[in-house]
């Protein structure tokens, strides 16, 4: 071992010199937060460069058509909802909520994650944050838009929608203000207000880098628009930074609301299986847990394909593997005691629709959550895994079907057994509730491969102040 | 005043503690048993809570963990206390929980019977003094953190199972008839907060820790309190949004009899005053307001246990339930103040100073 490296410091230079002859940087598990290479201005020219690009990646077209089929999907399972009616979907007695509401509560579990990463990191000033946030902001907004469809689909008559709305009470219909149904209306609404203007206002900066760097007259002029003047006068930023930290304290807290108020929609009612007070936290623990999953596998290709290797390292993926355990963690323990507080409260009719769960026809939805969310991610303990990006990738996956069958389980196994034997019955969805579920996949995907193609793909203002406070600090 | 004035008076509140808790217990055998109840639930929360503190800072490091350290560590020293603080409850069990009269055949019978009961029980302590051995272990060795890094996630796993059903068998057990889902959550939230407010008290009275301690410290405190306060108000929303009569009828002996007043004073000392006070960063740099406010909480928290457990019983609030707590309290602070911490490593200035 006489060329053994003289610090730590040299060895990771080396071993960039090397990674860099090869094309491709493995993540290591030693990575620190950002590679010592880029400096504020290449950094802002690497990303700007693939934002202003004259044409997308080959890649990019390949993942976006499929997208947008998808979401053209979507268009036609809406417009043929709006002519004939919810009868198209598999709903009816008893299962009167079925893949709206179980695909809305799965899309706005992934929303909230990106604002967990987005605002809670943010308030808590974690540097690996940096890299990230903008991508978690991005699934928060087309998270958010997916889920946000749903409500008005499943009310069966959209056009009174407005009902649910503050209005003038013109006509003497008071909602339900007891209703958490109601306060979740009000609470997604305000959460996807809130997500995009947070999403935005974060922008305003690298929009305005990207309007000083555009060439063509089109370019200049959209971004510029978008960037409403922003020119980096002190007293913008000034402005910038006090507002951005109150946007973040305010996202903080109303992530958990819409989560924990999705939570009592279920927990309020006498429903079989659904009156538990853990359910709040309890969704709130599943957001983090789909959150993590969903940003890595956007992370995991975007860092390969995108050349982003210097800024998204090994320390991302070990953060990001560990958050997911900790937060599976605290599924599984959201699940012991869902299981425990239902033979503990000796009630007959939730103790019987258990049984339906742990050993009658929905079985495999049970322990297929159990499975893809408890389970499987603990190999990420295994700490080599975390660095083996497919291996991620497949677990990462697992948890988004098992958090599907987790909403299925909730909704529509508990709604098939309610009080009444003579009422009992059975769901099955029709084409159009995948259709629409698949559609609305479509839009998530389109519009977070539209982010990556023309919004800088890493928040480039925060970038080069981490930067600038690490060289500081290596200088130093 | 000095350490010794303070241990000396904690030695002479626990001598009236003990001698009256016994003459309590002679005289008014129906009064006693809440009334150690509540006090052992309330002073649990704190061994237990600073081993979870201490085991968390573990994993993510932090100023706040190095400048509470010694007071965790004493926390944590008090946990075999757990033992002869157990003793006086095993005679009293009949009065406590009703499902344990050989008469009585609550539907949770499979969990809410004695056998399993005393099973539960000793798994509990092993697990607990276990733990927090380990942990006194690893901090006599030079270098602990290696070691306290592997223990945590195992420890906090089974702090947190043993937390939550513990706390079932022991309060929410009083009335078989209730369930929470959510209980072990709140309890173990509370007794995270409780021992960081005890943590911080202490320290501010010993060696208050710098400027920039204090500030993580407060930052944190507040995330506790606010934590608690939502998973608390989460449980009692849908509780009272569902209005089932077993759930109800948890809540019913707790807000009347003069018991809305003592929920009030926790509701405004466990979570309002501290809540807008450490939104200020002035106050959560400031080591006076975080000790006066990690006083309030403690206060809070004794008179939180003495809400959970006493209106159980249907008798009134009395001199016996001050006696027990003075005991109880007597007793674990003098012995925190007593155990020489010089053999480990759990001085701030070993590690980051």
């Amino acid at each position: 071992m006489s060329d053994a490296p003289a610090s730590p410091e040299l060895a990771l230079q080396r071993r960039l010199a090397r990674a860099g002859r090869n094309g491709i940087r493995a993540p290591r598990l030693d990575d620190p937060v950002l590679l010592p290479g880029p400096t504020g201005a290449s950094m802002t020219d690497r990303v700007c460069a693939i934002v202003l690009r004259e044409r997308a990646f080959l890649w990019w077209w390949i993942a976006f058509i499929p997208s947008f089929l998808l979401f053209a999907l979507l268009v036609v399972s809406i417009c043929y909802l709006f002519w004939a009616g919810i009868g198209i979907w598999g709903i009816g007695w008893p299962v009167a909520w079925g893949f709206a509401i179980l695909s809305y509560v799965w899309w706005i579990a992934i929303a909230s994650g990106g604002t967990f990463i987005s605002a809670l990191f943010f308030l808590v000033r974690v540097e690996w944050r940096t890299s990230i946030n903008r991508v978690a902001e991005s699934m928060m907004l087309f998270g958010a838009a997916s889920a946000g469809v749903y409500p008005i689909l499943h009310l069966g008559r959209p056009w009174f929608a407005y009902w649910l709305f503050f209005y003038p009470n013109t006509m003497g219909l008071w909602a339900q203000f007891r209703s958490p149904l109601l306060w979740d209306f009000w609470a997604l609404y305000t959460y996807v207000l809130a997500s995009v203007l947070y999403w935005y206002f974060g922008l305003l900066p690298d929009l305005a880098t990207v309007r000083d760097r555009a060439t063509g007259r089109v370019r200049q002029w959209v971004y510029g628009f978008f960037a409403l003047g922003f020119r980096g006068s002190d007293k913008q930023w000034k402005h910038f930074h006090a507002t951005y930290g109150i946007m973040a304290a305010i996202m903080a807290p109303v992530v958990v609301s819409i989560h924990s108020i999705v939570g009592l929609d279920f927990a309020g009612g006498a429903t079989v299986g659904w009156h538990s007070t853990e359910f709040p936290p309890f969704f709130v623990f599943g957001a983090l847990l789909s959150g993590f999953a969903v940003v890595l596998l956007i992370v995991i290709p975007m860092r390969r394909l995108m050349r982003l290797e210097d800024f998204i390292t090994g320390r991302h993926l070990d953060v990001l593997c560990k958050l997911l355990i900790t937060s599976s963690l605290l599924l599984g323990y959201a699940y012991m005691m869902d299981a425990f507080t239902t033979y503990y409260g000796g009630d007959p009719a939730d103790i019987r629709m258990f049984g339906v769960r742990v050993h009658g026809m929905y079985m495999p939805v049970y322990y297929g959550a159990i499975l893809f969310n408890i389970l499987i991610p603990q190999l990420l303990w295994i700490r080599p895994l975390r660095m083996r990006q497919p291996v991620v990738i497949l677990i990462c996956l697992g948890v988004i079907v098992g958090m599907w069958l987790e909403r299925y389980e909730i909704v529509i196994t508990s709604l098939h057994r309610p009080h009444l034997p003579s009422s009992w019955g059975t769901f099955h969805a029709t084409f159009w509730d995948w259709a629409t579920l698949a559609g609305t996949i479509g839009l998530f995907l389109s519009g977070i491969l539209l982010s990556l193609r023309f919004v800088p793909a890493i928040s480039m203002h925060e970038m080069r102040s981490l930067i600038g406070k690490q060289r500081g600090e290596r200088a130093a | 005043m000095t350490r010794r004035d303070i241990e000396r008076g904690c030695w002479i509140a626990a001598a009236v503690g003990v001698v009256g808790s016994a003459i309590g217990w002679i005289i008014a055998p129906e009064l006693f048993p809440h009334a150690w109840l509540a006090a052992l639930a309330c002073w649990i929360g704190w061994p237990l809570g600073s081993l979870a503190l201490l085991l968390i800072h573990a994993l993510t490091g932090g100023r706040w963990g190095w400048a509470i350290r010694p007071q965790l560590v004493a926390g944590i020293a008090t946990l075999p206390l757990v033992v002869p603080f157990v003793i006086p409850l095993l005679f009293v069990l009949g009065t406590l929980y009703p499902w344990s009269h050989p008469d009585a055949h609550p539907h949770n019978a499979f969990y809410l019977n004695l056998p399993f009961f005393y099973g539960r029980g000793v798994g509990y302590i092993v697990i607990w003094l276990a733990l927090g051995g380990a942990v006194l272990w690893a901090l006599r060795r030079d270098d602990p953190e290696p070691l306290l890094y592997r223990i945590a996630p195992p420890g906090l796993i089974l702090l947190a199972l043993t937390v939550t059903f513990a706390s079932i068998d022991a309060t929410m057990s009083l009335d078989p008839d209730f369930k929470s889902s959510a209980y072990g959550l709140v309890i173990g939230t509370e007794a995270a907060l409780f021992a960081l407010s005890v943590a911080v008290l202490g320290a501010t009275i010993a060696l208050p820790p710098d400027k920039r301690s204090t500030e993580d410290l407060g930052k944190l405190m507040l995330g506790l309190v606010i934590f608690w306060a939502y998973l608390d108000f989460m449980q009692i929303l849908i509780i009272w949004q569902s209005d089932l009569p077993t759930e109800a009828a948890y809540y019913v002996p707790r807000v009347t009899h003069g018991w809305q007043y003592i929920a009030g004073v926790i509701f405004a000392l466990h979570f309002l005053l501290p809540f807008f006070l450490l939104l200020w960063p002035q106050v959560q740099s400031s080591r006076r307001a975080m000790g006066t406010i990690a006083a309030a909480l403690v206060a809070a928290e004794v008179l939180r246990a003495w809400w959970l457990v006493r209106p159980a019983s249907g008798h009134g609030f009395g001199l016996l339930d001050v006696l027990a707590m003075l005991a109880v309290f007597g007793i674990a602070v003098g012995v925190a103040l007593w155990v020489p911490l010089q053999s480990l490593r759990v001085a701030a200035a070993d590690r980051h100073g």
